[in-house]
């Protein structure tokens, strides 16, 4: 009898850590665009917390799901809950959109506005008053390296300091998630450095996720891996069971390419 | 409170200049047609100077809107409704308009500075909605073409839409704009209300129009169409009795005072009822002659203390 109480309570305790570990629950998704291109049918897939890296050759439907992860996009069908906030609920969305930070693939410089305008800016549209979104401003450009350039006019900024001034953009309402589309898409190795500092930086307070094609600093950001393809889930679990599809030998960056090659289940 | 942006960036900012000047320039030849001595006249000969204010101030809203388009917000997942968004956009943009609106109405306010009462309300409040309208849509083609289009497309739709009007038939299209006030009004005339409303409908269809077009999505677009079309409908109705000129007769009727001849005046004209009077007896005596001059001198001393009952 004790024992099996006990056993009962270890159930629940796995129940309780499995559902408090997960930040973002995909059921059962399906998104088309018009009537002709179905991109996710049923898909289910849940981020758990830290930061997880989604996988996935172009026309994957990666930035449709994290489209629909932030709130952008609704599914057809399914349902996104995210820290427990359904995307779908109404009532709730305001709490779900200020509760996600996203960094579209194109960070756009406002024209006219300055690094800590456009920040403050960012901050007052996702409702925070006008002085706490100014107030929050100076910390979250720290956060990312950028408070030197506070100033400086936005237009001015390179690809890298304006993904980190996406970044900050994204911490001044204090998201609970951050999600990226391919951050670091387009940019020269420095300003990838650059960038993943600034990643690192932010990824031990709040949950990320984050989409890309570079797979050689995967294990020293990421907790997670995320594999998509065609709509639907290849793989998902821990780093080092992914980085296990790969042939043993290889540095950390040849084995993720190969585990990434083996998965998609393409090679040329 | 501080602005996000700052005011170096903004259109509003450099095309406020020209407005006043344009204003001010075109001032006087819309002030010859004008009936002096009178507050509805005044203030609705101001619209014609308003075919500066506001494709200017539609060029600010689109170049607003160009700056939400460049920035990319639409796709940031924001929290604020649209026109929250729009009004912290637009705020410098409305101070124009609200100077431009001031500043046309100001500058034929000394054509009626003695009258009694006060520069008619309604006509002003219907030119700042109006204006509004022309911003907003302003603010939609910024939003939703490139900058090379959206403003000069802006420009002559405004344009376009105050000036051509009134150049076709059926005449009830010209009292949807906002701008048939300029024929109005002799001294026994009013803004017709129907032209009032009818404008006003226009404008408050567009504006929620284009916040509801702006707020995204297929079922807000096709509501923002049936807005508008709603609104325009209800226009249509409304000013569809009126003929070419936005006027109706004035409520109540002259002060008659006197006889041979009765001098009926309206209280605008009151003041000048001892010179009228004394013009109408002399027109009344018979050609030049001894017992003529008998008379104006009879007409002239019998006006006399009119004169000075009103000093």
């Amino acid at each position: 009898m004790r024992s099996c109480a006990r056993h009962l309570i270890q159930i629940g305790v796995l129940i309780v850590e499995r559902v408090c570990s997960v930040s973002v629950l995909l059921t059962n998704c399906s998104f088309s665009y018009g009537k002709e291109i179905s991109v996710l049918r049923g898909l289910s897939v849940e981020f758990g917390q830290g930061a997880t890296v989604l996988l996935g050759p172009n026309g994957a439907g990666k930035s449709t799901l994290l489209a629909l992860v932030v709130g952008l996009l609704m599914p057809d069908a399914g349902t996104v809950v995210v820290n427990g906030m359904g995307s779908h609920v109404r009532r709730e969305r305001a709490r779900y959109r200020r509760a996600v930070g996203w960094l579209p693939q194109q960070v756009a410089a406002v024209p006219g506005l300055t690094v800590r305008q456009q920040v403050a800016y960012a901050g007052w549209l996702k409702g925070l008053s006008k002085g706490d979104a100014w107030g929050r401003t100076v910390d979250a450009l720290r956060r990312v390296g950028l408070a030197d350039l506070a100033d400086r006019p936005s237009t001015a900024l390179s690809g890298g300091q304006l993904r980190r001034v996406g970044i900050a953009q994204t911490l001044v309402h204090d998201a609970q998630l951050i999600v990226m589309d391919e951050p670091s898409a387009g940019l020269d190795p420095i300003q990838r450095r650059g960038l993943r500092s600034a990643l690192n930086a932010v990824a031990g307070d709040v949950d990320v996720i984050v989409s890309t094609h570079q797979t050689e600093d995967i294990s020293e950001i990421y907790q997670h891996v995320v594999v998509l393809n065609a709509g639907t889930v290849r793989y998902h679990g821990s780093v080092t069971g992914f980085l296990g599809f790969a042939e043993s030998g290889a540095d950390v960056s040849r084995r993720a390419e190969d585990a990434y090659t083996q998965l998609i289940g393409a090679e040329d | 409170m501080r602005t996000f942006s700052a005011w170096r960036g903004r259109a509003d900012t450099y095309l406020v200049v020209p407005l006043v000047v344009l204003v001010l320039l075109l001032a006087g030849p819309a002030k010859e047609f004008i009936t002096y001595g009178y507050w509805p006249a005044a203030v609705a000969k101001a619209d014609m100077l308003l075919y500066v204010v506001a494709p200017l101030c539609a060029i600010a809203g689109a170049w607003e809107g160009g700056r939400f388009r460049r920035g990319g917000i639409r796709c940031w997942a924001v929290v604020r409704p649209m026109w929250r968004i729009v009004l912290n956009s637009l705020g410098p943009t409305l101070v124009m308009a609200a100077v431009g609106v001031a500043l046309a109405v100001g500058v034929m306010a000394p054509a009626a500075a003695s009258a009694p009462g006060l520069p008619d309300v309604r006509l002003i409040g219907v030119y700042l909605l109006v204006v509004t309208a022309h911003i907003l849509v302003g603010y939609g083609l910024g939003v939703w073409l490139a900058p090379a289009l959206a403003l000069p497309i802006s420009l002559g739709l405004s344009y376009v839409w105050l000036a051509y009007p009134a150049a076709i038939e059926p005449f009830w299209v010209r009292h949807l704009n906002g701008f048939s006030f300029e024929s109005c009004c002799n001294i026994a005339d009013v803004p017709a209300t129907r032209a009032l409303i009818g404008s006003t409908l226009v404008a408050l269809g567009v504006v929620a129009a284009v916040l509801l077009a702006l707020s995204g999505g297929r079922r807000l677009l096709a509501g923002a169409a049936a807005t508008f079309v709603l609104a325009f409908g209800a226009a249509v109705t409304v000013v569809w009795p009126l003929g070419p000129e936005a006027n109706q007769p004035r409520a109540g009727s002259p002060r008659c005072a006197g006889d041979r001849p009765a001098l009926c005046l309206w209280p605008e004209q009151e003041a000048a009822r001892g010179r009228i009077d004394a013009a109408a007896r002399v027109s009344r005596c018979p050609a030049p002659s001894p017992r003529a001059e008998a008379c104006r001198t009879q007409s002239t001393s019998a006006s006399r203390p009119i004169r000075r009952r009103r000093t």
